[in-house]
């Protein structure tokens, strides 16, 4: 696992030097790839080892296109390195993030907010993080209530789910 | 003890009542990679080197290896416990460990939770790990002797409070005996010295049985027992001497002695290889990481004696270094002797002829402790050191059967006096007026005429006849600053009173 962050920041690097538009080249290999995974046929032909990689070539070029996004997905098949994907997709990510200067943060409630509560949330957050955030926002019942803030290394965990555990290792403290 | 659930019940109630939420703020990693001790982490960028980072299943980490995109940490308890993909949590806190006079008496792991059954420690304060060690502006001259009870210690290679001394040797060679002497003999000290027993990498039945005579000689209430067995991961064994120091400081800064023993530094270096070796850091000579030397001398320079702006109190090391058939000129060996302030080096063959402690007086060296030494003593034993290699020197000439001359045979015979007058059983350690009165016979030639085979019994009655008849003559010693020609004398008519009676047994 330790190596598969380090190879797929390389991959990302590359990717990132070689796409022109690095943002829609991305989005592009992010349809593939993700397609690839949820097209179960198309993904036993893509891992079957008996299938030399010419067919499946030939058979992905028909598939996906010829953009460069497709050229990335093709180069990791080649590579037997689809299982990538994912992680390359968050490193271009962060890459693209730090060029682009955009901080980004998650919001995690158990449930959804409306328009005035992620506009104060943004409001609140971009204050105490003290730089502008782009906020995505995630619904997950399981935290009960509250809400779960990630930005970087950061967690500001306000869940109930959260203070139930802390209360948890109090008593049993 | 009967169980009282309504009362369980309303501890809990109120607990909860009484309970104050607050948002958790953390910065959280996440497990990559675990396993021999070791564990790699992504995320975390803002942690520190030597920070100690907390596992989701409440294992700690300390941070040791800050890389390009992930952190090495060593598991400061079973690695089954923490898994891939767990969250990881920087704690922003540099490992510390509890101190205080609540650990006197008590067997701890290096991380101060108690090992001996007697329940949970509370102290009230903690103190971290490392340090850097008090600058030359805090300290003072190493001047006040630290007794050993051990004659042949005491007289030739002594020992001063705040004084770095190895004890280096072979396996079964004394090397523990010596230390754990050293514990028991400052029950019999005026001033109270903490001592503190750190063992590394030992048998458990080892320190149980380090343990159990300390408590058979009372010296247990003074005494702290850190232990890191054979059997806990390295990293544990690596924290070991930090933990013990940093207990010894706390008393140390409160203006007390404190006696820290590292038994073994030998196997601490190799935890510590066996750590970098697996957080992939570069292997110099014997595979010992390049830092294997820091690792050591940041430990021992934590030993001092501080000033008395500073409350006075000091921290005498005795480390200890197990060599492999007697080769002190390897790697851990050579560097731990050159940091150190001299040398207590145990002969396995001397051992073997019976001569116990098996010191051997010519590699054996004290560098700062002869300053320290009571001038009484210092008189008495000046001449031991060059009498002793004299006699060393002529034994194994007389090997070959040669003829000697008059005063080379009186060398030879006041040799072997004195060699077996420098014998002494285990767990008897002799106090400092006791030694200078016995060696004052020896170097004085009132043994020359008893047969080397009754120096023991002569030793043991000179001593039972001084403790009842000149008991006065004994605190005089005791308390004198120098031995002057008129103490001279007393101890003279003393010894010459016992010669009379010892011969007319």
């Amino acid at each position: 696992m330790k190596d598969n962050f380090y190879l797929a920041h390389k991959y990302a690097v590359a990717f990132d030097f070689c796409a022109n538009n690095a943002q829609e080249a991305m989005a592009n290999f992010s349809s593939y790839h993700n397609a690839l995974e949820r097209l179960a046929r198309v993904k036993d032909i893509v891992e079957n080892p008996a299938i030399a990689f010419n067919q499946k070539e030939t058979f992905l070029r028909e598939f996906l296109g010829k953009d460069i996004g497709a050229s990335f997905v093709m180069l990791l098949v080649k590579a037997k390195r689809q299982h990538l994907a994912k992680v390359i997709e968050r490193e271009l990510m962060l890459l693209l993030d730090k060029r682009n200067k955009i901080n980004r943060a998650q919001v995690t409630t158990a449930h959804a907010l409306n328009s005035q509560e992620k506009q104060q949330a943004q409001k609140t957050l971009s204050e105490y993080f003290k730089t502008p955030l782009t906020l995505s926002f995630k619904e997950d019942k399981n935290i009960l209530g509250g809400i779960i803030v990630k930005k970087d290394d950061v967690c500001i965990d306000g869940s109930i789910l959260g203070q139930l555990k802390n209360l948890e290792q109090e008593l049993k403290r | 003890m009967a169980i009282r659930p309504d009362e369980i019940t309303t501890i809990i109630k109120e607990k909860i009542e009484n309970w104050n939420a607050v948002t958790d703020i953390r910065e959280e990693g996440q497990v990559i990679s675990v396993g021999d001790g070791i564990a790699r982490i992504y995320g975390l960028q803002k942690a520190v080197s030597g920070e100690l980072l907390e596992f989701e299943s409440g294992v700690k980490g300390l941070v040791l290896n800050l890389e390009y995109d992930n952190i090495g940490c060593v598991l400061m308890g079973s690695d089954t416990q923490v898994k891939e993909g767990q969250k990881c949590f920087r704690t922003g806190k540099v490992m510390s460990v509890p101190v205080g006079d609540e650990l006197l008496g008590r067997v701890v792991n290096p991380l101060g939770q108690a090992l001996d059954g007697k329940g949970i420690i509370k102290t009230k304060e903690t103190r971290p790990l490392e340090i850097i060690a008090p600058g030359v502006v805090e300290r003072q001259p190493v001047n006040e002797p630290l007794q050993t009870g051990l004659k042949a210690i005491d007289a030739m290679v002594p020992i001063g409070k705040g004084q770095r001394e190895l004890i280096i040797g072979d396996r079964q060679t004394g090397k523990t005996a010596i230390a754990i002497d050293t514990i028991i003999n400052q029950k019999q000290q005026g001033k109270e010295v903490i001592c503190i027993y750190c063992a590394i990498g030992q048998k458990q039945s080892t320190v149980a049985n380090v343990v159990q005579t300390l408590k058979d000689f009372g010296a247990m209430d003074y005494t702290i027992v850190v232990s890191a067995t054979a059997s806990d991961p390295a990293s544990l064994l690596y924290v070991a001497p930090y933990a013990a120091c940093a207990m010894g400081e706390y008393f140390m800064w409160q203006g007390r002695d404190v006696l820290v023993i590292y038994d073994d530094l030998s196997k601490h270096a190799q935890a510590y290889r066996q750590m970098s070796l697996l957080l992939r850091r570069p292997p110099g000579r014997e595979a010992y990481p390049g830092d294997v030397f820091y690792l050591h001398s940041r430990l021992l320079e934590r030993a001092c004696r501080l000033n008395k702006e500073n409350g006075g109190g000091s921290l005498t090391a005795l480390p200890i270094i197990e060599t492999q058939a007697n080769d002190i000129s390897a790697y851990i060996p050579t560097n731990v002797i050159s940091i150190t302030d001299g040398q207590i080096y145990l002969d396995a063959n001397i051992f073997r002829s019976g001569f116990k402690p098996a010191i051997d007086v010519g590699l054996s060296v004290s560098r700062v402790g002869g300053s320290a030494q009571k001038k009484a003593m210092r008189k008495v034993a000046g001449t031991l050191r060059i009498d002793l290699a004299q006699y060393q020197e002529l034994a194994s000439f007389a090997q070959f059967g040669s003829e000697l001359d008059k005063e080379s045979q009186f060398q030879l015979a006041r040799g072997q006096r004195l060699r077996e007058l420098l014998k002494q059983p285990q767990y008897q350690p002799m106090l400092a007026e006791e030694q200078t009165l016995v060696l004052f016979a020896g170097t004085k030639g009132y043994l020359d005429d008893i047969a080397v085979n009754k120096i023991a019994s002569y030793q043991a009655d000179l001593l039972t006849f001084a403790r009842s008849k000149y008991a006065a003559l004994l605190k005089k010693i005791a308390q004198a600053k120098a031995l002057d020609e008129e103490l001279e004398n007393e101890i003279k008519t003393a010894l010459e009173d016992f010669k009379t009676m010892f011969k007319g047994k």
